[in-house]
């Protein structure tokens, strides 16, 4: 069995959760559970672990429950703003914030952080720190043509402090635990693109959301990176599980001939092609949901590098189930083969079935949650609950 | 509050056997699934046919119900799959029973080392100091090594004594017959497999069990006739020192 990067996870409190263990985590997990019983906000909490310090990993956080890949910009703007997505990560009781509280089993040791309201002038440059960051502000107010800074103009903002402190036999590797970060963020910030301070406190993770294989353009981006670490036949190999007549993937740009289109001539961004044995190549746009949703799956185990954790809420979303098996099989072997760490979350029994056959019991653990509580079932029990006894065990 | 009591048996017969006991305190058989106590909805079995079988019986336990408690009893089909199969229904509900029972036969092994043999399977557990007793740590558990966690034997024994109680002439006139055939003579036994559980040490109390069985309820199993007939729900029955001493420990365990 591998290494694997989570042998735990402790939800102190996150979102809300409060005194919520996953024990004896294994190389592959599955997260069932009835609607709202916080089987996303598990897989958030593994995320923010993986990068604690990292403020692009807060906003990938909040940007999970967005539908953002949709490109549905029309609409956007009715979501909560960055500031509130990043405060509603966090514990609430009326009005108070509560802090976050989570641990791992892991390199990372204990995670605990609190959130202020704050007001303050933001300065003009972001300012980063081995200890703090202090967003400086866009150049213009988020959706508008207002300028946003000028002086001496008093913001709304939020103060992050996060401190990670080291779990019981971890002192030898992390003498300076316990370490302190702050981040002082704008409702006008500008966010903070660079290298991540304390990039030795990082466990690589990619997750898929539920929907985010519906966006064309996502997906298209998503095969550069395949092909940049030489993985698209791998993710050919994939998509042939669910129709043999798959020969190739390929990025082009279209032929425009619309003359209503809103972008200049010529300008159409690369799409992404399936190319057919006999067919020839047809737009990812025109291919079913579970042909996409394969290829994003692909695209976000590239994405993990050795030693990382894979995050899948919804696994079998837009899948059949006969395909099931041959698409869990190929997961299961990429991420034992690359050493991932995988957790994903199913409400399908289906899907339960499929994972049991393509796993070794020693590697699978399936936790149900259920009252703020998960009971953890071992591969063994799982497979004869399932298979002799033909339990439900969502 | 309701107590939730989770039995294992080895096998159909003693499940039945156990049915009848609660009946005795009380509890009535839950048949329809709209009754059953939503706590051991994750029992009951979802899916067939179970591992391609189509022949195999469908795994469900048998379900009882009282005022103050509710109870399931699984048969484990053999001794090597209490432990799994416990331990497999146990993690599969939301929490713990109040109390685990375990049934099992001793067959011609000593009863300490059938207790034994389950404890070393479910070491979780306090099983208590002796086959019969039960813990006192939360959930309660125990074993009951049939017929009397002392001497060899299987359920069948208890049935026996039951029915030569309750039923002196057919299992005298049983006996008469099974007897007298040796499970040696070819010319009965003519394959190995017509003579193989007749041959076993327990094979001719089966036998005369399932003989009388026959005759209350005939083409039905001997289970049909534990539920229908009153092998275990006589008074003399109930008071022999076996079936008394069974009733106590599935007593002890339905009671807080």
């Amino acid at each position: 069995m591998l290494e694997i990067p989570f042998a735990r996870l402790d939800i102190g409190a996150f979102r809300g959760l409060h005194s919520l263990s996953l024990d004896e985590c294994g190389a592959v997990n599955l997260i069932v559970g009835g609607n709202n019983c916080g089987k996303t906000s598990v897989l958030e909490a593994l995320m923010l672990l993986c990068s604690p310090f990292d403020l692009r990993q807060w906003e990938s956080t909040v940007d999970l429950r967005t539908t953002w890949p949709f490109a549905d910009l029309r609409f956007r703007g009715s979501g909560l703003s960055r500031l509130d997505g990043l405060t509603w990560l966090f514990p609430h009781q009326g009005d108070e914030i509560g802090l976050i509280e989570l641990a791992g089993g892991s390199k990372i040791g204990s995670l605990s952080a609190s959130a202020e309201r704050i007001v303050g002038i933001p300065p003009e440059r972001t300012i980063v720190t081995d200890d703090e960051l202090i967003e400086g502000l866009l150049p213009f107010r988020r959706g508008t043509n207002e300028q946003a800074s000028s002086d001496d103009v008093e913001e709304i903002g939020l103060f992050l402090e996060v401190t990670l402190q080291s779990s019981p036999g971890q002192l030898a590797l992390f003498p300076s635990f316990p370490r302190t970060y702050r981040m002082m963020l704008w409702g006008s910030g500008r966010g903070f693109r660079g290298r991540a301070p304390k990039s030795d406190l990082r466990i690589p993770v990619a997750y898929a959301s539920p929907i985010s294989h519906r966006s064309d353009g996502y997906l298209a981006s998503g095969i550069g990176r395949l092909l940049r670490v030489g993985k698209k036949n791998r993710a050919i190999e994939l998509l042939q599980r669910l129709d043999p007549q798959i020969k190739n993937l390929e990025i082009s740009t279209p032929t425009d001939f619309d003359s209503r289109s809103v972008l200049p001539r010529g300008s159409h961004p690369p799409t992404l092609f399936v190319e057919y044995d006999g067919t020839g190549l047809v737009p990812i746009h025109t291919m079913g949901d579970g042909l996409r949703r394969a290829l994003h799956l692909a695209m976000v185990l590239a994405e993990v590098e050795p030693g990382g954790v894979l995050l899948i809420d919804e696994i079998e979303v837009g899948m059949h189930t006969s395909v099931l098996g041959g698409v869990f099989a190929w997961i299961v072997k990429s991420c034992r083969d690359s050493e991932i760490q995988l957790f994903a979350t199913t409400h399908s029994l289906e899907a339960v079935d499929a994972m049991l056959a393509e796993t070794e019991n020693q590697d699978l653990v399936l936790y149900r949650i259920r009252e703020g509580k998960a009971r953890r079932i071992d591969g063994e029990q799982l497979r004869m609950s399932r298979m002799q006894f033909g339990q439900e065990v969502r | 509050m309701m107590r939730r009591i989770y039995f294992v048996a080895e096998g159909p017969h003693d499940v039945e056997a156990l049915g009848r006991l609660l009946s005795t305190l009380g509890a009535k058989r839950v048949q329809s699934i709209d009754k059953l106590d939503p706590y051991w909805s994750r029992l009951v079995p979802r899916i067939f046919p179970y591992e391609g079988d189509l022949l195999r019986r469908v795994p469900v336990p048998v379900f009882f119900q009282a005022d103050k408690f509710s109870v399931a009893v699984h048969s484990a089909i053999g001794i090597s799959e209490i432990s799994k199969v416990t331990k497999a229904s146990l993690a599969n509900l939301d929490e713990l029973p109040a109390a685990v029972g375990v049934v099992v036969d001793a067959d011609d092994r000593s009863a300490s080392d059938v207790w034994n043999e389950i404890l070393a399977g479910m070491s979780e557990y306090d099983f208590g100091q002796a086959p019969g007793q039960a813990g006192v740590s939360e959930p309660r558990a125990g074993v009951f090594v049939l017929p009397n966690n002392e001497s060899h034997g299987t359920h069948e024994t208890i049935l026996l004594k039951c029915g030569e109680k309750v039923y002196p002439e057919l299992i005298g006139g049983a006996r008469d017959w099974i007897e007298k055939l040796d499970p040696e003579n070819n010319s009965i036994f003519v394959t190995a497999n017509e003579r193989k559980y007749f041959a076993k040490p327990a094979g001719k109390i089966k036998a005369v069990v399932a003989a009388v069985a026959s005759v209350l309820r005939p083409g039905r199993s001997v289970q049909v006739s534990i539920q229908d007939n009153r092998w275990l729900s006589d008074t003399e029955a109930l008071s022999i020192p076996e079936v008394a001493a069974l009733q106590a420990f599935v007593s002890e365990l339905i009671d807080d």
